[in-house]
């Protein structure tokens, strides 16, 4: 499936003409420079162009993830700042992970998770 | 009776080789991988195949120690190799006085005060002392002189918050002893290296008296005590790591065939925070154009407090890739994972080349 499928895949989405096709110009983009984003920031991107709820921009994420456009992964990050661990699912995630950054097991707390869409 | 004596004597030189011997083996097997072992094998032209531990101890080590071709003081090198190179933190000191320092007849009367000095000759195998204790004292040939090298075993409590299993509401903290590992080393150009073994677990108490000190520290100020008559503490200066900080920030470019960033943080001269860091932990900084930018404006006012560098993996060294974690106190540098020592002596090599 090739990332032009975006429009299609977001207008099943009950999303329609001109945010459908500017919503879709923000996945392509995301998809040729490889980005990871959080849902906030996506919420942000898809707002500052379109205007899609955030309810439907996730509607038309888990569509997209699951043509396999997108990954959604659940990233454990350091207290210091940046990922120590990807995982597939909140239930993949342990209570506790060793934090390279810092040399020290932790405790993984609510605040240490985000949820990342990778492109 | 005399033969029986001789008998009990022999049957108990054996039983005590047989308990070094399976201390041995236990303590490889904690600080060593299969791998390594089998390498050490073979290079000793030793069959070396083996699936597991076990399996590779009985039908392998144990058969090469009966037959002589390998001995327990082969294995102890193998034991030095694995237990003092990585998951350290470690300190770099500098003296004017290595020679003196090293000097053998120094090194005998000092330990001969504390009835120790046949450590000089044969290591002490102790597994978790009641009080920090220095194991194994020893001089080798390298480069210009000779190098010195002290080492500590200490028993650490681990600790850990669990919940009462009869009231939830309950929490309370269970100590574990482990067993850890320090070793100071002085070479011949008079750097002394005091590696601590990684605290990697979170303290849950804090010190009595409230205060909630630098762990390492408290490590660094046992060890000046316990070996500061063989490495007096005044005649060392601490060798701040902050020109190799800095460089290979700088030079990151020069340097994309050798290093990677996972992290940095820079603090400027009002001590505003820049820290920056990759979502993904594979990943590179500098491959960030925005974040490098923003960094190397940020840092021209700055110094880099802090960095995850990953060491690439090269011909022929590092044998792989080798994290080092520049933080906490300004001489301080860790190798959280355990390497080899060639790949820390190139490594460490690698920092002081960029720190000249």
């Amino acid at each position: 499936m090739s990332s032009d499928d975006f429009s299609t895949i977001i207008g099943e989405a009950s999303i329609g003409p001109p945010d459908r096709d500017r919503l879709a110009r923000v996945f392509r983009e995301a998809r040729a420079e490889h980005k990871a984003l959080t849902l906030p920031h996506l919420v942000y991107l898809a707002q500052r162009a379109t205007g899609v709820s955030a309810e439907k921009l996730a509607v038309a994420l888990a569509a997209v993830v699951k043509r396999g456009l997108a990954e959604r992964i659940v990233r454990v990050e350091s207290p210091s700042g940046g990922g120590i661990g990807d995982f597939k699912s909140l239930n993949d995630v342990p209570d506790k992970i060793y934090d390279e950054r810092q040399d020290e097991w932790i405790s993984v707390e609510p605040g240490n998770v985000v949820i990342v869409y990778k492109f | 009776m005399r033969q029986t004596s001789a008998g009990g004597c022999v049957v108990n030189r054996m039983s005590a080789a047989e308990d070094n011997r399976r201390f041995i083996f236990s303590l490889l097997q904690e600080n060593s991988t299969i791998e390594r072992v089998q390498k050490f094998l073979a290079e000793r032209g030793l069959p070396r195949s083996a699936s597991a531990w076990q399996e590779l101890f009985s039908e392998r080590v144990v058969p090469a120690l009966d037959s002589g071709k390998l001995t327990e003081s082969d294995l102890i090198d193998l034991l030095r190799e694995s237990e003092e190179y990585g998951t350290q933190h470690v300190f770099l000191y500098q003296t004017e006085r290595a020679k003196g320092i090293e000097d053998q007849i120094r090194i005998h009367r000092i330990l001969k005060a504390r009835g120790i000095e046949s450590l000089l000759e044969r290591p002490r195998l102790v597994n978790m002392p009641d009080e920090p204790t220095i194991v194994d004292v020893r001089s080798f040939d390298s480069e210009n002189g000779s190098t010195l090298v002290m080492k500590v075993v200490q028993t650490r409590k681990l600790e850990k918050l669990e919940q009462d299993p009869d009231d939830r509401d309950i929490f309370r903290i269970v100590r574990t002893p482990v067993r850890a590992v320090h070793v100071l080393r002085l070479n011949p150009k008079g750097m002394l290296e005091i590696g601590v073994q990684s605290h990697s677990e979170t303290r849950v108490t804090r010190r009595v008296g409230g205060r909630r000190g630098y762990r390492y520290n408290e490590d660094l100020e046992v060890l000046w005590d316990l070996c500061g008559d063989v490495f007096p503490r005044d005649d060392f200066k601490e060798v701040p790591l902050t020109r190799a900080k800095t460089r290979l920030w700088r030079n990151r470019h020069k340097l994309k065939d050798e290093i990677r960033f996972s992290d940095l943080t820079a603090r400027n001269e009002v001590g505003s925070i820049q820290r920056m860091a990759t979502g993904d932990l594979d990943a590179d900084l500098s491959s960030d154009a925005s974040a490098s930018r923003s960094i190397d404006v940020f840092a021209k006012r700055a110094i880099f407090e802090r960095s995850n560098v990953y060491f690439r993996k090269r011909d022929p060294l590092p044998s792989r890739e080798i994290h080092v974690l520049m933080s906490g106190l300004p001489n301080e540098f860790a190798v959280p994972i355990s390497c080899s020592k060639d790949d820390y002596e190139c490594v460490l090599g690698r920092l002081l080349y960029h720190n000249r």
